[in-house]
């Protein structure tokens, strides 16, 4: 069974928006990734900065003891008495703000140190008020000294393994933008070449498809009426050809039905008609006596009348025919053609005693052998018949190819048409004339008209009233080859 | 010459043809005795010999077959090849008579085995030319077959 091609199309869609969505999905996440790790890093470097901030409270507060101790001027302790309240009031950001145990543990460890720094610190600026010897003042700026050392590098490390957090943050939220940049490409590739694959097999699985139905189509229309479309599935255009088999089938039959038509037409109007004839005829020749002058005329008159609706429906069915047999079109010389009706209708053209040229060579053409004939025999009928009275018909059979289309033209020197019956004269039952003078049954010319088309030709006539008729057929060139 | 000797049986089911028919042989001075039979299955009861037909000097096997195609009960194409596929009458001459000038009838006739395929014409003039050239080709042109041989 094959799936159907909406089928085929939405399972593409639906792939390429399941990706979308999916891409939708991991952008968002990454955005909020992206936030996350810029906030961090803010985090990051305020912590740093307030480190830093710590670090030069710490100095300034070491200096300005240091500046006092050798001035012993108060005015020097400005910046340690700031340092005094800052730098507690520091610490107690930084415990929190930090949160890894690491950091925790060095923080720790640097409130213990500056402790240490402030209370000799403390120390050193109370005593010349408490008057503790200078030797004392130099020991506790020595410790102070190393506590700021410890201090300085403890900062140092916690800065450090700041700096590496945000480093190690920004280089997470680069991987994560490239991961995302990737899928976006990787994705975007697998949908398009998703969609040229299937796409691909849709296309041609579709054109070869619709070529089979175009092929079943031009089929049908050239009369195959017992061609089927071979599509089997359940898809859209399986659902076309079915309709298509249907539609010929329903076309098949009526065409049947058309042929039982045509069928009783030839075999049962006729033998009532056969009685008619027969037994009139009967009546003529075996009680001609009895019958006197005036019996004799009204039988004749049946006779005739017999006679005029038999060609009549022979002319029928020859039309009709002509619109439902299956016309197979081969190459079929035009010139053995002209030669065939010719000698077939010798007797009416010896007892009009026309004169009939023929304009050699005559090329090959496309055409039905059997309806080629008729259209020929109908054209050179009507070209013996349509003369004036008394005169005897020239006839001229010729034909010019130009284009790989064969035009045959049959000419007479006869009444003519006027111009303004050239259409008509092609349509069925149209005559110009009463039946005493020239009859006929008004199908003929139809006969060639369709004849003409169903061999993918054309008919036409040149004529003016008393100028005579030039009557053509177009054709195609049939290979002589083939 | 014995009547069964040159018998021909028309099976036709209109009776104005069997009339036109029977006329034209009169008009051609044909002698042959015309046995007619107007449907299917009364040709094959006659040919066979059965039934009403049993007796053979009054229904003689004919030596030609003029057959309609469009009969009751049985068509003239069963009838036909019925005759072709019968061991007996085989080789018995049937001639198709009918109005149908349809390629389908024809091609099936001959088909089926038909000897010869005549189209009855609407003209009198031209059944009379057409039976009496039927005389002449079939009763003495023709070569009789062996009926009875393998």
């Amino acid at each position: 069974m094959r799936p159907s091609i909406i089928r085929k199309l939405s399972l593409i869609y639906l792939f390429t928006i399941i990706c979308l969505v999916l891409f939708g999905l991991a952008a968002v996440q990454n955005v909020e990734r992206l936030r996350a790790s810029t906030a961090a890093g803010a985090h990051n470097q305020a912590l740093i900065s307030q480190l830093q901030t710590l670090l030069i409270d710490l100095l300034d507060a070491e200096t300005s003891v240091r500046g006092y101790v050798a001035s012993g001027r108060e005015e020097f302790l400005a910046s340690y008495r700031t340092a005094l309240a800052a730098v507690p009031a520091a610490l107690a950001g930084l415990s929190t703000e930090i949160a890894t145990p690491a950091q925790r543990t060095r923080l720790a460890a640097l409130q213990e140190t500056t402790d240490q720094e402030l209370d000799a610190l403390r120390l050193v600026a109370e005593s010349p008020r408490a008057g503790a010897p200078a030797a004392t003042a130099v020991d506790l700026l020595r410790s102070s000294k190393s506590a700021m050392e410890r201090a300085r590098a403890l900062i140092d490390d916690m800065t450090a393994a700041e700096r590496g957090t945000f480093e190690h943050d920004q280089a997470a939220a680069l991987t994560s933008q490239r991961l995302m940049l990737e899928a976006l490409v990787g994705s975007g590739l697998v949908v398009v070449a998703l969609s040229l694959i299937v796409g691909a097999s849709v296309l041609r699985d579709l054109r070869w498809r619709l070529a089979l139905l175009a092929d079943g189509a031009r089929r049908l229309g050239e009369g195959e009426l017992a061609h089927r479309v071979a599509i089997a599935g359940r898809d859209e255009i399986s659902g076309l050809a079915r309709a298509f088999n249907r539609m010929a089938g329903r076309l098949q039959d009526s065409n049947t039905a058309l042929d039982a038509f045509a069928y009783t037409v030839s075999h049962d109007l006729r033998a009532p008609l056969r009685a008619m004839q027969g037994f009139s005829k009967a009546l003529l020749e075996d009680f001609a006596d009895q019958l006197g002058a005036t019996g004799r005329d009204y039988a004749s008159r049946v006779v005739a009348a017999a006679a005029r609706m038999d060609e009549l429906i022979q002319d029928l069915l020859a039309y009709s025919r002509l619109s439902r047999t299956d016309m197979a079109l081969g190459p079929v010389p035009l010139e053995d053609t002209v030669d065939t009706i010719l000698s077939r209708m010798q007797g009416v053209i010896g007892e009009r005693k026309a004169a009939v040229t023929v304009e050699r060579p005559l090329p090959v053409v496309r055409a039905h052998r059997a309806t080629l004939q008729q259209c020929l025999i109908n054209l050179v009928n009507n070209a013996l018949k349509f003369t004036a009275p008394g005169a005897a018909p020239e006839i001229r059979i010729r034909a010019e190819t130009r284009d790989g289309r064969v035009r045959c033209w049959i000419e007479d020197r006869g009444i003519g048409v006027a111009p303004e019956h050239h259409e008509r004269i092609f349509r069925v039952f149209e005559r110009l004339h009463g039946s005493e003078t020239y009859p006929g049954t008004g199908i003929g010319l139809a006969i060639v008209k369709k004849g003409a088309e169903r061999m993918d030709g054309q008919v036409g006539v040149e004529s003016a009233a008393g100028q005579g008729s030039r009557f053509w057929f177009e054709l195609r060139e049939g290979n002589a080859a083939a | 010459m014995m009547a069964s000797d040159f018998t021909i049986l028309l099976v036709e089911d209109n009776p104005d043809d069997v009339l036109l028919i029977q006329r034209a042989f009169r008009k051609a001075n044909l002698v042959n005795p015309i046995s007619v039979v107007d449907d299917g299955e009364k040709a094959i009861a006659y040919l066979s010999g059965s039934g009403e037909y049993a007796d053979r000097s009054r229904y003689p096997v004919p030596v030609l077959v003029l057959l309609d195609l469009k009969l009751p009960r049985k068509s003239g194409h069963e009838v036909l090849s019925w005759i072709k596929q019968h061991p007996a009458l085989k080789r018995l001459p049937v001639v198709v008579l009918t109005s149908s000038t349809e390629t389908v009838d024809v091609n099936q006739a001959y088909d089926h085995g038909a000897n010869s395929y005549l189209v009855k014409p609407v003209g009198f003039d031209d059944l009379f030319a057409m039976v009496k050239t039927l005389q002449p080709y079939w009763m003495i042109l023709n070569q009789k077959p062996d009926m009875e041989g393998q």
